[in-house]
């Protein structure tokens, strides 16, 4: 248990990972016949309520500023998906009697920094999160069902398909997204994030689909974490556990309920420049935080929602999606500062003197912020074409 | 097979990352032969950890040396998305040479991260500034037309002429080390030739010519060039097919400036005043001002600064597979074999530290009382040259085949 000798003194926070955020798919882990799909979502999360270390939940996203703070962030997403065979007719073992997907996911970020703790940092307007809004991070992902095909067609014969599914999928996040240094908030994350899922798709009746995903990321090491290094430098790595269940009403229509859970380790920071507020020093001195490295015990959340799906002809799935927090933790660690006197000194030069300071109670931003505000998406997902689009796809040849 | 060998013919243009001098032609498998009519896309994917670049004496040298230890790198990952057509929309009229030659038209984008790692970071932080980019780059627009084809028994060969123009859209930061985009014009005419010997051997080669405009707003404390010198371009790349899938390639690239790169806008300084032992390492100054008063002030002269140009050398090793006749996956490696990055010489004034009577307790300038010099380094797209390989995967996909 840590002491703190002054109240918390919590920072700006930052988007949470893009992998947690997306909008859910009606059969997320189901085999899709071959060929190419465009997801769609629009987001929008108001960001005005947050979990604190101590999993409580309170209003803004920094309520030791002594104002309501807040992040709004919408989004724009655009993943293609392509659903193939590989090497058919090479006899390559593993592949070639499966399907396989890869999926390229992009977005255009909208974010900004508002409320009294922005006010109290001092930060210039132009500073204030639009600078971090653009381009997000890309995710791509590469799988196998290692059990399961496409419904009516297994590798081209006619036969019973599966009521079931098991894939297994590879992904990374590429940093190349919108990430400004100084500004509390962005669009991508400066890290690349590894991860492995299993995903288990079912039919337990009829009209229902059931979709259950196992998700494991890691993360690589973000050198210029922003905000002063509040964020954090090395993310603990996350297990995820995703549930949805959708059941058809009427022809076009499903109605579902997912939800998902998540448990990081420890993140870890190091040699954060300030904090917001910071503690006042005694007259001609300056406070300074100690350099080092700190921690967190992780961030943890859990949430849920529903979702309404209409089919519109053959080849569009528009939905309508809603999820709300349930729990969740965000990750804290406590700063202690040192005063120099005279204010502006060196420590090591000549008439600087430097004693031991306050400590406080510093916020993690960015990924280490578990967020408890409501999130809304619309999403839409069109199907290119029905059919093969190769010119054999594990075929027979029969001889002349 | 006539699918195949259109698969092949890949891009006219490629571009290697932004932390590298220049645009480097760099060579691919029968990158200018004729290519059937119709449309192309492809993606690239590089990444890089560049731990050393070369100096002005064509010496390599660890990244950030001498202001920081060896070890410290940049990391660079670059994704470049290409679309290609090729046609003749002049083949129904009478229009002279048009008429019986096609032409093509491309469009390439760019994404990119780059991010020095800590050290770097932390040294960047003391003159206020960042280390890292990330997002999209500049934008390529090229249009050519292809020469007629000729046969001399077994071989084949034909030539091409195209201009490229780089329009400056992508992320610029002037507090950052590494940037996205450029922030400056390019007009890149080149000429190109194609042979192709018992159709095994494929010999691909370009001659090209870099016009650069103006950086008024250059970043890193205006090491970044404000007048980036000119390029020359050189490249040839040998390919072998083994057979209808499998293919290799060696190829060798060569760049160098027309002149120098002229800084006009140095301001590269010291957030707060700093000891002496502190700003004398950070700029590594040898001078008696190094054991003076207490905190000093620098300021840099405001001057133009040249370097003594750029140049690069390049050996590139691929292998390609050719995939349901339809797509390329290539596989590349490129390693620098030479090359002379961007030095200046910068004057700074050298001012001592007094106490503040408005703020007591803090420190404001004196009197100058010396001038020293420290050699700095020009960085990024048009000063530095990456001594460090990079690799390179490629995917090429026919969507309509012609």
């Amino acid at each position: 248990m840590r002491s703190v000798r002054r109240p918390v003194a919590l920072v700006m926070a930052l988007l949470a990972g893009p992998a947690a955020a997306e909008a859910p798919r009606l059969g997320a882990y189901a085999p899709l016949h071959p060929g190419l799909y465009a997801h769609t979502s629009l987001r929008h999360d108001a960001r005005d309520a947050s979990f604190d270390a101590d999993g409580q939940r309170v209003r803004g996203v920094a309520p030791a500023s002594g104002g309501e703070t807040r992040f709004p962030q919408s989004a724009l997403t655009l993943a293609l998906e392509w659903h193939l065979p590989l090497f058919e007719l090479q006899e390559v073992p593993f592949f070639s009697g499966r399907h396989h997907l890869v999926r390229v996911q992009m977005q255009q970020v909208q974010t900004e920094a508002r409320g009294a703790l922005v006010d109290a940092s001092g930060l210039p307007v132009e500073a204030r999160g639009r600078e971090g809004s653009g381009l997000g991070d890309l995710q791509v992902d590469v799988g196998s069902f290692l059990f399961g095909s496409p419904v009516g067609s297994r590798n081209g014969r006619e036969g019973p398909a599966l009521p079931w599914a098991l894939q297994l999928r590879l992904g990374v996040d590429i940093p190349f997204g919108v990430y400004a240094r100084d500004a509390p908030v962005s669009a991508g994350d400066n890290t690349w994030a590894y991860r492995a899922a299993l995903g288990a798709h079912a039919r337990p009746w009829q009209g229902a689909l059931l979709d259950l995903g196992l998700r494991w990321q890691t993360y690589g090491v973000n050198e210029e974490p922003l905000f002063g290094a509040l964020a954090p430098r090395q993310r603990g790595s996350s297990v995820a556990l995703d549930l949805s269940l959708s059941q058809r009403l009427a022809p076009g229509w499903h109605l579902g309920v997912y939800g998902e859970a998540m448990q990081g380790a420890d993140n870890r920071y190091r040699n954060p420049r300030f904090s917001v507020p910071s503690p006042v020093p005694p007259a001609g001195t300056e406070a300074v935080p100690v350099a080092g490295d700190y921690r967190d015990d992780g961030i943890r959340s859990v949430r849920a929602g529903l979702s309404l799906y209409r089919f519109v002809g053959q080849r569009w799935v528009a939905g309508l999606h809603a999820d709300g927090a349930i729990s969740g933790r965000s990750g804290a660690f406590d700063l202690p500062y040192e005063n120099r006197r005279p204010a502006g000194c060196q420590p090591g030069a000549i008439g600087c003197t430097v004693s031991a300071g306050e400590t406080v109670r510093v916020d993690g931003l960015g990924p280490a912020r578990a967020y408890a505000s409501t999130r809304y998406h619309l999403s839409l997902r069109y199907q290119f074409g029905l059919g093969d689009p190769y010119p054999c796809t594990g075929c027979e040849r029969s001889s002349p | 097979m006539h699918r195949m060998r259109t698969l092949l013919a890949l891009s006219v243009l490629a571009v290697t990352p932004p932390a590298a001098a220049g645009i480097v032609f760099a060579p691919h498998l029968a990158e200018y032969s004729r290519l059937a009519s119709g449309p192309y896309t492809e993606v690239s994917f590089i990444r890089s950890r560049i731990e050393e670049s070369y100096d002005r004496e064509g010496q390599t040298l660890p990244l950030g040396a001498p202001f920081v230890k060896p070890g410290e790198s940049i990391d660079v990952s670059l994704a470049l998305l290409k679309f290609l057509w090729v046609g003749n929309v002049f083949r129904d009229t009478q229009v002279p040479l048009l008429k019986d030659r096609p032409q093509f038209c491309r469009v390439i984008a760019s994404l990119s991260h780059q991010q020095a790692s800590g050290a770097v970071t932390d040294r960047s932080r003391l003159f206020g500034l960042t280390s890292g980019a990330s997002g999209l780059g500049d934008l390529f627009g090229l249009c050519g037309i292809y020469g007629e084809e000729h046969r001399l028994g077994p071989l084949k060969f034909n030539g091409l002429f195209a201009t490229t123009v780089k329009v400056p859209v992508g992320r610029w930061d002037e507090q950052a080390l590494l940037n996205s985009g450029t922030h400056y014009w390019s007009v890149i005419p080149q000429l190109a030739l194609h042979a192709n010997l018992w159709g095994r051997l494929f010999i691909d080669g370009t001659l090209a010519y870099q016009a650069k405009g103006h950086n008024d707003r250059p970043a890193y404390g205006g090491l970044t060039p404000t007048h980036p010198a000119d390029f020359r371009n050189a490249e040839i790349n040998f390919a072998w097919k083994f057979s209808e899938r499998w293919y290799v390639d060696l190829g060798y690239s060569y760049r160098e400036s027309v002149g120098a790169n002229r800084y006009e806008q140095v301001t590269v300084n010291f957030v707060d005043p700093v000891p002496p032992e502190e700003a004398c390492d950070a700029l590594s100054l040898q001078d008696p001002v190094c054991a003076a008063a207490n905190v000093f002030f620098l300021e840099p002269q405001d001057r133009v600064y040249r370097d003594e140009g750029v140049r690069g050398r390049l050996l590139t090793a691929g292998a390609y597979y050719v995939y349901r006749a339809s797509s390329v996956l290539g596989l590349r490696i490129a390693q620098p074999v030479g090359g002379r990055g961007s030095q200046i010489d910068v004057a700074f004034d050298v001012f001592a530290g007094e106490p503040d009577p408005e703020r007591p307790g803090r420190v404001r300038r004196g009197a100058q009382i010396s001038t020293t010099t420290a050699t700095l380094n020009g960085v990024q797209e048009a000063a530095a040259v990456s001594a460090s390989p990079y690799l390179e995967l490629r995917w090429v996909h026919l969507f309509w085949a012609p």
